[in-house]
């Protein structure tokens, strides 16, 4: 069997753990991981650890077999990306009772699977990554065409290009081709890894069981930090390397970033901040030997793993109608992508990491969120809007991005867009002393809200963000160490 | 306008049928009382409340003559975490946690199943030759009692006696018609003291002849939090006894009831017992073993588009207005064990979710489905039955039933 638990909704309570202690583990006060397919003798536990779920975040996943049905004369829905976007915008589609062909094409050789973990427990619970096959809730009767890269597209005909010169016809078709990590800006040498996909963490996996001296991993951003974090777990010696003055400073600002630096030096974590890679050096085999730093130190390590963040998979894009950049595919705010003159092209959407929305926060800009729970959201939305009756309501998106990410045992929840802010306002806690809540101003109004083990208050923070709540704040909580502090992002 | 709706609720003439009650309680987002408590009865409301940093559990900081009572708390006492807000609250359930449940110990109450499938399959062998009992008094009270008895590490033969003063000292001031009643306040003080002297007592035992119960691990272990100081332990010991059982008897005895009314649903339940974590699921919904909380409100906070509960001011949450809300709820009033998207309120939410909702959970499940599997052709004498006083931890006080026979297990 199946399952997925949606972190974004998870509080934490451990009810699920509790139901099912060998599927589900508990870290710290509410970081939780699970086995994505529990064995069947587990079934009843795990049904039971569902129903539990006081959030209801878990999915308990059905086969996805073929009906037999012979599929109703309907348009032709192609998905180009098996990931979570593509696989997500299939089951909304069939939920909403679509029953025409759908045809899902991935240049990945797998079934759509899930990223988070792969620098999460991949890492520090060495959970193989092909487990990770991402559950259906229904059967998708899709037909997948997998290890097949779309190389172009012509929207006038209506046809996806393949890679081996195929092309595929389409009558709506859903772009979800997701990001791909971005690559060292220099020579990298054997032993120098960035991890996106699952043949990247068992790559990563085969190369840590053989016990590497050191591990320099190069940018302390979410994916680095869970990295760094469970390559401490595991005992091995790491070197965190980051250009700006604190872990995270880019998405969330200072103060948190100094709350993440600390519990990465209190993990043992060799942190360098703002430091940069000058040089990866290779012994006579071309193999990582160190890495020189721009602080003038030389690092021994050979292993090294590059999290500088991604790029968005537009090449494939070019020369077709669709504006895309390297910001994304430009869209508007019902995931319809436009073309060169910003008009929706009929029957065209994109959704995911590779979508750039605009948000009724931010008239007037076009924001592409690389969070698992956008490509959830937006591919309801393109479902909606391809299934809706003539008449029937249209559904713009406006979800606001939320994330998680676990690193030193510490969970960080978030919404709405700190990245953005320019002051930040302690409102629950003291940071760097157990949980605490922090909500992001810009101007004179609440755009984004981060707990470090408080997500049992999220929900309130996400009301006040949503209705841009007056900042700063100046409402009492009930938590007696709270030490309310107004600060600059970026100090 | 204010309204007396809360003391409606309150008088124990209501405790049948309270549902219309919370209907009109559901018309407004909050309905305030004539002695300014704010009531809440909507799903949403009840929801974001219970995660509202501006929302506080200590009856210490609620204003003067309200309904929650400050100063309720004797001197010199640690008040358990249930009203304690942080940092305490996260370290004293911690340190309580550690011997129950995860991170450090998630087979916790799995470990438990045995111990528990004993206790019910010994109850209900004891009914057997009988035709006609209480349901409450021979199975869903004494179960709970027993599993937390074993627990904390307290003979069972004390048990009864424990349980009695557990009845007075769980009626909350802000829970009677007239919180400053001087009777019931007079017994449940008394009550307070009579478990105080017990538990002082028992720990002092377990002190120096410890077992392999939690209550004893407790005392003794030191965790990465500390050790919890001994007016703390032995707060934290009456909290686990009363939470463990007072609620646990309730949801036992109401799925029971309300299987017996719906014949359909027992027919499914017999046929698949696979669908008894869900018949559970739907009790504590319909009938949740507490129908409401307290909280004070540390700011004023707004709810819905033009209601401000002030600062200071007293707030009851009723979760089980909340769990019948039929704009969360599809046909909230039928009883459908295998209803999807069930998450109701009955633990309640945030961080004072229930720490026992686990075991609570697998007590129901198991002696459910060891009831529906063993006795025959049940049927129900009394309905509805007589209630419990309490309006807050509202359940039968007894289910009398009629069966054709007992089945061996
Ligand atoms: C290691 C890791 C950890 C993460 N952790 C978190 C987390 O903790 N919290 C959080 O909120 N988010 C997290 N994320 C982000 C989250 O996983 C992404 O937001 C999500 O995967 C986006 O899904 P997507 O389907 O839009 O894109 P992707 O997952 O990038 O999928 C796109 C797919 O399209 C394929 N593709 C690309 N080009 C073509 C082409 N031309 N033809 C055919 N197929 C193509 C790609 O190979 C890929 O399979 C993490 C991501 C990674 C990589
Ligand atoms: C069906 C059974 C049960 C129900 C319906 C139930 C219900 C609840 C509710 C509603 C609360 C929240 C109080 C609030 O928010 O103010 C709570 C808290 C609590 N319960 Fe339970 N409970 C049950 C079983 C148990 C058991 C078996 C135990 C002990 C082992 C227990 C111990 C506690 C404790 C200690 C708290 C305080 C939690 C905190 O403040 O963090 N409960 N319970
Ligand atoms: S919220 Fe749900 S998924 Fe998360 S820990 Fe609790 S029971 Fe498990």
């Amino acid at each position: 069997m199946r399952i997925s638990v949606d972190l974004n909704r998870c509080e934490g309570y451990g009810q699920c753990v509790f139901a099912a202690p060998s599927a589900f583990t508990l870290h710290g006060l509410e970081a939780l991981t699970y086995v994505p397919n529990p064995a069947d003798e587990m079934r009843d536990a795990v049904h039971r650890a569902a129903l539990a779920c006081p959030v209801r975040a878990i999915t308990v996943g059905v086969e996805d077999e073929p009906t037999r049905a012979a599929p109703r004369q309907d348009r032709h829905v192609v998905v180009v990306g098996a990931s979570l976007a593509g696989l997500r915008t299939a089951e909304a589609l069939r939920e909403n009772g679509f029953a025409g062909p759908l045809t899902i094409i991935g240049d990945e050789p797998h079934r759509p699977y899930d990223r988070p973990p792969l620098t999460k427990a991949c890492v520090s619970e060495k959970l193989a990554p092909d487990l990770l096959e991402l559950p259906v809730t229904r059967p998708l009767d899709a037909r997948f065409l997998l290890g097949t890269a779309a190389v172009g597209l012509d929207t006038e005909r209506r046809s996806v290009v393949l890679a081996d010169g195929g092309t595929v016809g389409y009558d709506t078709l859903v772009i979800a081709t997701g990001t791909r990590a971005r690559p060292f800006p220099g020579w990298v040498p054997e032993g120098v890894l960035t991890v996106r996909t699952r043949d990247d963490a068992e790559d990563l996996q085969r190369r840590l069981a053989r016990q590497p001296r050191r591990v320099v991993v190069v940018g302390a951003g979410f994916l680095g930090g869970e990295l760094a974090s469970g390559l401490r777990e595991l005992g091995l010696p790491v070197t965190l390397v980051e250009a700006q003055a604190t872990p995270l400073q880019g998405p969330l600002g200072r103060t948190v970033g100094d709350v993440v630096a600390g519990l990465a030096r209190s993990t043992g974590v060799d942190l360098r901040l703002g430091t940069t890679v000058d040089e990866f050096v290779a012994d006579e085999k071309h193999a990582l030997r160190q890495v020189r730093l721009s602080d003038g130190e030389t690092v021994d390590a050979d292993l090294a793993v590059v999290a500088l963040g991604a790029v968005r998979n537009v090449e494939w894009l070019a020369g077709s109608a669709v504006c895309a950049d390297a910001g994304g595919v430009h869209c508007d705010e019902l995931c319809r992508a436009l073309d060169q003159e910003r008009r929706p092209l009929p029957d065209v959407y994109a959704a995911g990491d590779i979508a750039a929305l605009p948000h009724p926060l931010f008239p007037g800009r076009r924001l592409s969120v690389e969070h698992w729970g956008s490509a959830v959201t937006q591919a309801r939305t393109v479902a909606h809007d391809i299934t809706r009756e003539p008449g029937e309501e249209r559904l713009p998106h406006v979800e606001l991005p939320s994330f998680w990410s676990t690193q030193f045992g510490v969970n960080i929840k978030g919404v709405g867009f700190p990245g953005a802010a320019d002051r930040i306002a302690v409102v629950q806690g003291t940071p760097g002393q157990g949980s605490f809540s922090v909500l992001y101003g810009l101007g004179e109004r609440t755009i984004g809200a981060v707990t470090f083990d408080n997500g049992r208050n999220l929900h309130h923070y996400i009301s006040l963000v949503r209705e841009q709540a007056p900042f700063p704040p100046g409402f009492a909580t009930s938590d007696e160490n709270t030490s309310p502090a107004l600060r600059p992002i970026g100090c | 306008m204010a309204s007396t709706l809360l003391k409606q609720i309150l008088h124990p003439d209501s405790r049948p049928h309270p549902w219309d009650l919370y209907a009109d309680l559901r018309r407004e987002p909050v309905s305030v009382q004539d002695d300014g408590t704010h009531v809440v009865g909507g799903y949403e409301e009840i929801t974001a409340l219970l995660r509202d940093p501006r929302v506080s559990v200590d009856p210490g900081k609620a204003a003067a003559g309200g309904r929650i009572r400050t100063g309720t708390q004797e001197p010199g006492q640690a008040p358990p975490f249930l009203v304690r807000d942080n940092p305490a609250h996260d370290r004293l359930r911690g340190q309580a946690m550690r011997h129950f449940g995860p991170p450090e110990l998630p087979g916790g109450v799995e470990g438990l199943r045995t111990m528990v499938e004993d206790l019910v399959r010994d109850r209900i062998d004891r009914l057997t030759g009988r035709t006609e009992f209480d349901l409450v008094s021979e199975v869903a009270y004494p179960v709970p009692v027993l599993v937390i008895c074993h627990l904390l590490g307290i003979p069972p033969h004390d048990a009864d006696a424990l349980a009695h003063s557990s009845e007075d000292a769980v009626r909350g001031p802000e829970f009677q018609v007239d919180p400053y009643d001087p009777e019931v306040t007079a017994a449940r003080t008394h009550a307070s003291q009579e478990l105080g002297t017990y538990f002082a007592a028992h720990i002092e035992r377990l002190r120096e002849n410890p077992g392999e119960d939690m209550l004893s691990r407790m005392i003794h272990d030191d965790g990465p939090r500390g050790r919890m100081s001994t007016p703390e332990l032995l707060n934290t010991a009456i909290t686990l006894f009363v939470g463990g059982h007072e609620t646990t008897v309730n949801l036992i005895a109401s799925c029971m009831l309300l299987l017996l009314r719906h014949p359909d649903q027992l027919a499914r339940l017999k046929a698949d017992p696979s669908l008894t974590a869900g018949a559970i699921e739907e009790t504590l919904r319909m009938e949740p073993s507490v129908h409401m909380r307290a909280r004070i409100a540390v700011d004023d906070i707004r709810v819905g588009d033009h209601h401000v509960i002030p600062r200071g001011s007293s707030i009851i949450l009723n979760i089980a207005a909340g769990n019948r809300d039929p704009r969360r709820f599809p046909d909230p009033d039928t009883f459908d064990i295998t209803r999807p998207d069930n998450a109701h309120l009955s633990f309640s939410g945030g961080i004072h979710y229930c720490f026992g909702a686990a075991l609570g959970r697998m007590e129901g499940q198991i002696a459910v489905r060891r009831l529906v599997q063993r006795l025959v052709v049940p049927r129900l004498l009394q309905d509805p039955p007589p209630y419990r006083v309490p309006a807050d931890l509202r359940g039968p006080s007894a289910l009398h039933l009629a069966v054709d026979d007992v089945r061996a297990a």
